[in-house]
């Protein structure tokens, strides 16, 4: 009797963990579904042509949550459309991708070289094009809870940014952290600090090592990739992971996505300009219309964010994902498809709609514009 | 030297089952005694609460008296270690401890007893016990060589040179020559008739005519039916009981009437 | 003359071939049993020889180009890249299994030789069960309970242990460490040890037991003397097995510990060491082609380890086997060899 109870208890406790364990390696936040306010329903194009049938999409699971809202909407506009996302990460998704599994894949860095010169084949002869689709802040947190800090929003500048995460600053009561932060100097604790990072391959490290290279290049020598390059503090798996380790400690400082980081954890304010900006949405939309786009004759709309800007209110520190497809196909529905998806995902209302669920912050107009350009060169040719 | 015991109104039971009932005995020092008895009728299961052995069996325990030169051996503060160091045990079938060598085997019990002994010391416990139990001539050259090596009247005889190095009281044996061949078990018959100069002994066979040719004593035992518990029918001096038994059910046996 | 029970024959030759034949069909369907796993081990490292070949021998640039990316820039060499690995797999390991060992005795030993039946039943069980636990949910509740736990313990290990090199540094918080890892690594392999250990401890024969009781000995002298030389070879075999295991275990560790590319013994620290199976599972979703070659490449080392762990343990309880036959006592049978196959020592 015992051992079915405490297997049946077992079994429950196991399903609920397995779910929460799923839900929170989700990489992103809530997935809504269903609930996208009326003002974000896509209009309905004229003369779009109906669609049916099954496509799917793979890579970064940093877009999981808004792909899914953008998911649910688009099937407003194509019921008889079938449609599926596998987080299974940027590499796993573009390698996906360049075999012809999925339609698009998405990915928290452009294209490398060889990525595009195989895309070649699966596009007909064409290179395969990135467009932006998703772009979010990465906030810098910390804990420093039992010191009453957490609420205050801590002042850094790059360089101390860089010198904190490579382990030069390893203190909180350095006289540089205590420089910046006058009004608290008194609050800092003589407790080391450990900065957390991205154990696994991840764009949010990729988009944050550049940012500290362009801003702090004194302080960050090594070139940005998407593996975390200095060897101080801890690694952790996962968004969650790495919020989950400033949480489980103080005196922990991490990055990760703005929209994940739980509540009550300190979030730095970073210094632009002569100010000291906060990752919200308007700086980041900010930081987005003041970026530039890399030119390209393929169709290519790669994202350069303006990390060393003295603007005021912009936020820096962003991730940009992209959605990347092919310029060319034989099959006229699948053209078709392409075309009505990523004009979705990167219209006002789509962007909107994940902005609300996932905490995205919808793009530019500037950037959006390019990508427009590139969705209409999108065409069908004899195979 | 040998010491006797005294078994006084001894009763065995396993649990709420009565196994044996009711054994008297003198077990006189420096002779040996013989315990024969159908299958079945509770003459291992006596021989072994003589050292107290039946008490690994779970819920076996017996009441009554057990005098080792007039130490009760269920008194209450009486070690039970202490009980086994002085009642040696040889069984049925030879063990002895097969990642031991033959030297390590022989001197297992003393480094039980935490006894320091020098290397002279134990060379010459291990030469005498091995003397004393016939094996010394054929394992002289390699004591080293592992306690298993040996064929099977050779593991037995090193089991009593293992028993007989602890210079035990008394030397109780179950069946000890049931598993070999006939000449193993008359080496064996020859050497406890030496060892009962030194020893007492106390030995249970199935074989009656080997209690009629080594025994001083015999102990006759006998079932009383279906969940009835086993006696002992007759003890008397070996040449007494088998030429002239006393009892009925004696003479049956010994004539091979049942059993 | 011919037999006039025709029928009668029939079905007695029928029977008869029937009976002759099931031993040969028998013999085949074991056979074929045997060839399916010899088969499906060489299916597995044919998969990984040729998945890993890219990496070992083919495009030098994009293998060069994946193992500085995989390594953040540290090296361009694959045994340079995989050492750290290595070290920290072993070390992971052999740290649990240590502990586990002794944990394990003391429980089988405990079962088996002191506890009342009752207590042995329900205490079986639950090693049992703790068996049956998966990967995930150690390595969750490793993750979110005893790391944040635990710290107050690994800080006293560091203020009075701290001058042997293992407990040197400074305790980390969180202690993501491989201190904590071990430790849950330890409570995964306990039920695979303590259940062999437990079968083990509970065959050994009674005659041998009842050797040394009645040597005057106490119940844990007799344990020495009989139980555990007994059981030694099977315990080694059981240790074998959990450590495969342990060096194999991926989710626990990548939940828990905080990677490094380190040689390091300091146990306290974060960011020291990061296992094969971990680093795999770590950075295979962003991987390109390249970079799973080389994540493969250290599967096959990883691979190789286990076999030659499991090579060990074959050869350490195979001896006993060999001097077993080898001092086999003749059997009495065997003098007419007509009737029993004896062994070749005969």
């Amino acid at each position: 009797m015992n051992q079915h109870h405490s297997q049946h208890l077992l079994r429950m406790i196991l399903s609920c963990l397995i779910i929460f364990f799923t839900l929170s390696s989700a990489g992103c936040g809530q997935n809504l579904g269903n609930n996208i306010p009326s003002i974000s329903l896509p209009k309905k194009q004229k003369d779009a042509v109906a669609l049916s049938g099954n496509y799917s999409g793979a890579g970064a699971s940093s877009q999981q949550s808004a792909i899914q809202t953008w998911i649910v909407g688009f099937n407003e506009l194509q019921p008889a459309v079938n449609l599926s996302y596998d987080p299974s990460g940027s590499g796993a998704g573009v390698a996906t991708f360049l075999n012809g599994a999925n339609v698009w894949a998405g990915s928290d860095i452009p294209l490398n070289n060889e990525q595009l010169r195989n895309s070649e084949t699966i596009c007909h002869g064409h290179t395969a094009f990135d467009l932006p689709d998703y772009a979010a802040p990465i906030a810098i947190t910390y804990n420093l809870s039992s010191y009453g800090l957490n609420a205050k929003h801590l002042h850094l500048t790059a360089q101390v940014i860089a010198e904190i995460f490579n382990g030069t600053i390893t203190n909180w009561d350095s006289p540089q952290i205590k420089a910046l932060n006058p009004s608290i100097a008194s609050q800092l604790p003589d407790l080391s600090i450990t900065p957390v990072w991205r154990s696994d391959k991840s764009g949010t490290t990729k988009n944050f090592e550049e940012y500290l290279a362009a801003a702090a290049p004194h302080d960050w020598t090594k070139t940005s990739s998407e593996n975390w390059s200095y060897q101080a503090g801890q690694g952790a798996k996962g968004t969650s992971g790495v919020i989950q380790t400033v949480l489980q400690a103080e005196g922990t400082i991490g990055y990760a996505d703005a929209a994940q980081v739980t509540s009550g954890l300190g979030i730095v304010a970073v210094h632009v300009g002569t100010n000291y900006v906060l990752p919200t949405d308007i700086a980041t939309s900010n930081a987005l219309s003041q970026s530039t786009i890399l030119p390209s004759t393929t169709g290519r709309v790669i994202v350069s964010l303006p990390h060393t800007t003295t603007v005021a209110n912009t936020y820096p520190i962003d991730l940009v994902s992209y959605a990347i497809a092919c310029p060319v196909y034989t099959n006229n529905s699948k053209a078709e498809f392409v075309k009505q998806w990523l004009t979705y995902i990167d219209s006002v209302e789509g962007q909107d709609a994940a902005h609300m669920t996932s905490g995205s912050v919808p793009l530019s107009h500037n950037i959006r514009t390019k990508v427009m350009e590139t969705i209409q060169s999108i065409r069908v040719v004899a195979s | 030297m040998g010491q006797g015991l005294e078994v006084i109104n001894e009763n065995i039971y396993y649990g709420a089952f009565h196994a044996v009932e009711n054994v008297t005995m003198s077990i006189h020092k420096n002779a040996i005694t013989a315990l024969i008895g159908p299958s079945g009728c509770g003459k291992s299961t006596f021989l072994r609460t003589l050292n107290r052995m039946h008490e690994v069996t779970p819920k076996a325990y017996c009441t009554g008296e057990v005098l080792l030169d007039g130490v009760n051996l269920y008194g209450k503060d009486i070690n039970l270690v202490d009980v086994r160091r002085q009642i040696g045990m040889v069984f049925q079938k030879a063990n002895p401890f097969p990642t031991m060598s033959i030297r390590d085997n022989v001197l297992a019990g003393i480094r039980l007893n935490h006894k320091r002994l020098s290397k002279t010391e134990a060379d010459d416990l291990v030469e005498w016990a091995l003397q004393g139990a016939n094996l010394w001539n054929e394992v002289r050259d390699k004591l080293s060589s592992p306690g298993i090596a040996l064929s099977g009247g050779q593991q037995q005889r090193l089991c009593i040179a293992r028993a007989v190095a602890m210079h035990p009281s008394v030397l109780l044996m179950d069946e000890p020559t049931s598993a070999l061949d006939p000449i193993s078990t008359l080496a064996i018959e020859d050497l406890i008739t030496e060892l009962k100069k030194e020893f007492t002994i106390v030995i249970v066979t199935h074989n009656m005519q080997q209690a009629a040719r080594c025994s001083d004593y015999t102990g006759f035992f006998n079932v009383q039916g279906n969940g009835k518990p086993s006696h002992l029918v007759e003890f008397n001096q070996t040449e007494q009981l088998f030429s002239n038994p006393l009892q009925r059910e004696t003479d049956d046996y010994i004539s091979g009437h049942f059993g | 003359m011919i037999h006039t029970s025709s029928t009668h024959s029939t079905s007695t030759f029928v029977s008869r071939t029937l009976c002759r034949y099931a031993d040969t069909i028998f013999k085949y369907i074991t056979l074929i049993a045997g060839l399916i796993i010899l088969f499906i081990l060489t299916a597995v490292t044919v998969f990984l020889l040729i998945q890993a070949a890219p990496a070992m021998v083919g495009d030098k640039n994009q293998t060069v180009w994946a193992i500085r990316s995989l390594s953040g820039g540290r090296t361009i060499h694959f045994w340079t890249y995989v050492g750290p690995l290595i070290f920290g797999t072993i070390l992971t390991s052999f740290l649990a299994l240590v502990c586990a060992l002794f944990i394990a005795l003391g429980v089988a030993l405990f079962i088996t030789q002191y506890a009342p039946r009752p207590l042995a039943f329900i205490l079986s069980h639950v090693i049992d069960l703790l068996a049956a636990v998966p990967s995930v949910i150690f390595g969750l509740w490793g993750g979110l309970v005893l790391v944040p736990s635990t710290y107050p313990f690994w800080k006293w290990m560091n203020t009075y242990f701290g001058w042997i090199p293992l407990f040197s540094g400074q305790a980390s918080n969180p202690p993501r460490t491989v201190a904590t890892v071990s430790l849950v690594l330890t409570i995964m392999i306990l039920p695979i040890i303590c259940s062999m250990a437990r079968d083990i401890f509970q065959q050994t024969p009674v005659l041998l037991k009842e050797a040394a009781l009645g040597l005057g000995a106490t119940q844990w002298e007799m344990i020495k003397l009989a139980v555990l030389p007994f059981g030694k070879k099977g315990v080694i075999s059981a240790a074998m097995l959990g450590l495969g295991r342990a060096l194999g275990e991926t989710m626990a560790v990548l939940m828990i510990l905080s990677p490094g590319d380190l040689y390091s013994w300091k146990l306290l620290v974060a960011s020291q060491n990061q296992t094969i199976a971990a680093n795999i599972a770590a950075q295979f979703p962003e991987s390109d082609s390249a970079g799973v070659s080389v994540l493969i490449a250290t599967g096959l080392v990883l691979f190789v380890i286990t076999f030659l762990v499991n090579i060990a343990a074959h050869h350490l309880t195979g001896n006993a086997i060999h001097t077993k036959q080898k001092n086999n006592i003749r059997h009495p049978l065997c003098i007419n060899k007509q009737f029993i196959r004896c062994s070749e020592t005969d």
